[in-house]
């Protein structure tokens, strides 16, 4: 046999075969590399898509408001219009000019035409809102929440599969290095690297195949829908569109959120509580969660839970508003649960923290409106649970049931004692920033309300309920012990909601006597009214009178 | 006399060398592109967005100028309203000028004179002769030109950064095609039967396909 035959029909040396094995391997796992490329720019580019849609629905989320906002200013422009032009009507009705109020009457109708918050929506303002910005805009900041937790998650495949590529590049290495050396120690690189390749396949695919879901759209349409409905108050209807968004997405929280809101605005306390607890145990352990079921547990009567649960919204550190609400709410239900001592302490340390608060805020002109609303709801909190004892049951009080709550007389008479606190330190705070400086001696008696039918008191006709058509009564009450320079003022409240526009100064009065105050109301609003006089900001005493419905 | 088979692998081996230098190449040539189309993409998407951004404050803008106009227009009206109202009855009432007259004839001249306060408050090109405001062509001409030389076509840039993605993406596919190319020629190397062939073949056809796949990208797409 020939040398050239010899050569040709030997067998590949086992160098040759391991070089091959070598290659074989580089090449695949290029393709690999390739893949994984692929797999990653594909990621890359989804989250990059996601992050532009959320800036997109962010920009149209304040834009829609903007433009809203604008609209709704002019329509209540045009009201304010509308109520000038009545004024003048009624007004020039009372002179006799009939003319001229007829006159009035067909501008205003003229001008109703120009606003359709007037025309249209027949000044229902709630509504008009909704329409005009919050079911647009509610829809486009969920959208923009959702594309950023879409581009977190493709950016997560992404980061992945980088780190794919940089352990497949590891590999390659050690293939390279595995031909360039020799004896046991290839064998090793070799191994260690179709090792790493192997494990980093597996996690490939484990990162490429997981699955990333997103809300359907129509229940997102259907949860900016119920937030149209429950800024409307439609309560019912707006738990109808997130049970509806539910139905679609079951793990939908905000969704859930807002329903649960909805039910605890429409007394389904039980109900709103459920969702509230789902909401915790799904991981949505923030304040506001926590706030609401507290206040839910405490409407329900189970004030141990209630106080569990806002011990846990001052665990979460929430801002000064909150935090001033919740310590409030956890005071209230260690009151109802009997706790008296306790419930008194925690009252006087947040009437404290308030103080402190709104001192900070004033200072740095940075006090959110709604410090004021938790403020003032504390106090009425208190009202609702006094009228519970007395056995009230109108639509606007909210309170546990009578029977759930412990010791009535004793947590009657603290109750009441802490409302003339409560409302002397919120309106003290309010006109002067600081808490009251020592109680006022002045004394107002039982206050009461007359029919202002003729000019002097033998005209009076003492009241306790009104007509209709009301449109001002007389408060009269006897004082003592007033200094001149002390300012005496009233609020009205109706059905346990103050009406700020009707606040007003009670001047001319001396250090004893008895006061004659009409006080005007607005036409056509019957309820039940409480007007509480004070002096030097400190509530001294209060009355009540009924306007009758039609 | 036919070559000898050693010359004949060597060849062969020489070949297929050639063409993984050629696929790893193209491929660079692939990751290139994409590289670049991905920037193309991103720009094309910033400049979307800043379209969004410059439409929605032209919206709010334009919007906010309108309804300023359109306030001083309802006052406008409101005070002309009443001033025709008035005169209307003062043109039925009999001929005697009373005090009553006197009153209501200062009552229209003060109406006449807050409606001409109002009206320079607002563009009387928009207001008809039966003093009727057409709020559309103000806001249209609001937008206008609270919008001139300002891009806010978002949709055309956040197209375009669109098409670059897919440019993007079918670039890194050609890539993939193009290694399957190199791997297939990589193993025929490695073999001596008669299957190299084949598996050239195949090999061959996936750098056709990624070529012409990265050709049609670049040039068509």
């Amino acid at each position: 046999m020939s040398v050239a035959a010899e050569s040709q029909t030997s067998a590949p040396s086992s160098e040759d075969r391991f070089n091959r094995l070598v290659a074989i391997l580089t090449m695949s796992v290029a393709v690999l590399v390739a893949v994984v490329a692929y797999l990653q720019t594909d990621a890359a580019i989804r989250s990059d898509r996601y992050s532009s849609e959320a800036l997109q629905f962010a920009m149209q989320a304040s834009g829609a408001r903007a433009v809203g906002a604008t609209k709704l200013g002019y329509g209540f422009y045009t009201s304010q219009v509308q109520d000038e032009l009545s004024k003048l009507a009624i007004s020039a009705e009372a002179s006799g000019d009939a003319d001229a109020a007829r006159r009035y009457y067909t501008v205003q109708s003229d001008l109703a035409r120009l606003s359709p918050l007037l025309s249209t929506y027949q000044g229902d303002e709630a509504r008009y809102e909704s329409d005009l910005y919050v079911v647009e805009s509610t829809a486009s900041s969920e959208r923009f929440a959702e594309a950023l937790r879409g581009n977190d998650d493709w950016e997560e495949k992404s980061r992945a599969h980088f780190l794919h590529l940089a352990l497949l590049a590891v590999a390659l290495v050690l293939f390279g290095l595995s031909s360039t050396i020799s004896g046991a120690a290839r064998r090793v690189f070799l191994v260690t690297g179709c090792t790493i390749a192997g494990v980093t396949l597996v996690s490939a695919v484990m990162t490429a195949v997981r699955p990333i879901t997103r809300l359907p759209d129509a229940a997102i349409d259907a949860y900016a829908t119920g937030v149209g409905l429950a800024h409307q108050s439609k309560t019912r209807e707006a738990v109808a569109a997130f049970t509806q968004a539910l139905s679609l997405a079951p793990e939908y929280s905000n969704a859930r959120y807002e329903r649960a809101n909805a039910l605890l605005d429409s007394r389904d306390y039980s109900a709103a509580a459920a969702d509230y607890e789902r909401l915790r145990a799904s991981g949505r352990d923030d304040a506001n969660v926590a706030s609401q079921l507290g206040w839910a547990y405490y409407l329900l009567g189970r004030f141990d839970e209630a106080i569990q649960v806002d011990h846990r919204v001052l665990e979460l550190n929430p801002d000064p508003p909150t935090r001033v609400g919740a310590r409030f709410n956890l005071a209230l239900a260690e009151l109802a649960a009997g706790q008296i001592d306790q419930a008194k302490l925690d009252y006087s340390q947040t009437m404290t923290l308030a103080t402190q608060a709104v001192a900070q805020g004033e200072a740095a002109r940075d006090l959110p409106y709604s410090f004021w609303e938790y403020l003032d709801a504390s106090a009425s909190d208190l009202d609702n649970l006094l009228d519970r004892l007395a056995g009230k049951s109108a639509d606007w009080i909210e309170a546990p049931p009578r029977a759930a709550i412990a010791n009535p007389t004793q947590v009657r008479s603290v109750a009441t004692d802490l409302v003339f606190e409560l409302k002397s330190l919120y309106f003290t705070l309010e006109r002067t920033g600081q808490p009251p400086r020592g109680r006022v001696a002045a004394k107002i008696a039982p206050i009461q309300f007359a029919s202002d039918e003729g000019d002097d008191e033998d005209d009076w006709e003492i009241l306790e309920v009104f007509p209709s058509d009301t449109t001002s009564v007389v408060m009269l009450f006897t004082y003592e012990a007033l200094q001149p320079s002390q300012s005496v003022m009233y609020r009205i409240y109706r059905d346990g909601q103050e009406d700020t526009s009707l606040r007003r100064p009670i001047t001319g009065l001396g250090t004893r006597g008895e006061a004659e105050v009409t006080i005007p109301l607005v036409f056509d609003q019957p309820g039940e009214y409480m007007v509480e006089v004070y002096v030097e900001y400190q509530l001294v005493q209060r009355g009540r009178f009924t306007v009758e419905d039609d | 006399m036919s070559a000898a088979p050693g010359a004949t692998s060597a060849r062969f081996e020489t070949i297929t060398a050639v063409l993984i230098a050629v696929t790893a190449v193209l491929g660079a040539v692939a990751a290139w592109r994409a590289a670049d189309s991905a920037a193309s993409a991103g720009n094309a998407s910033i400049a979307g967005l800043a379209a969004t951004l410059t439409l929605e404050e032209v919206r709010a803008l334009a919007n906010a100028e309108h309804y300023q106009s359109f306030q001083a227009y309802t006052t406008y009206r409101r005070h002309r309203a009443l001033a025709n109202a008035v005169d209307r009855d003062l043109s039925r009432a009999p001929t005697q000028r009373t005090a009553a007259m006197q009153i209501q004839e200062r009552q229209r001249d003060e109406e006449r004179a807050m409606a001409e306060v109002a009206r320079a408050f607002f563009d009387v090109r928009f207001l008809s002769p039966d003093d009727e405001y057409d709020k559309e062509r103000d806001l249209g001409a609001t937008m206008a030109e609270t919008g001139r030389d300002k891009q806010l076509n978002s949709v055309e840039k956040i197209g375009e950064s669109e098409r670059f993605r897919s440019k993007v993406q079918a670039f890194v596919g050609a890539l993939v095609v193009l290694s399957v190319s190199g791997l297939l020629y990589t193993v025929a190397q490695g073999l001596t039967q008669g299957f190299r062939f084949v598996l050239v073949l195949l090999a061959t056809l996936f750098l056709l396909g990624g070529t012409g796949f990265l050709a049609v990208t670049e040039w068509l797409a």
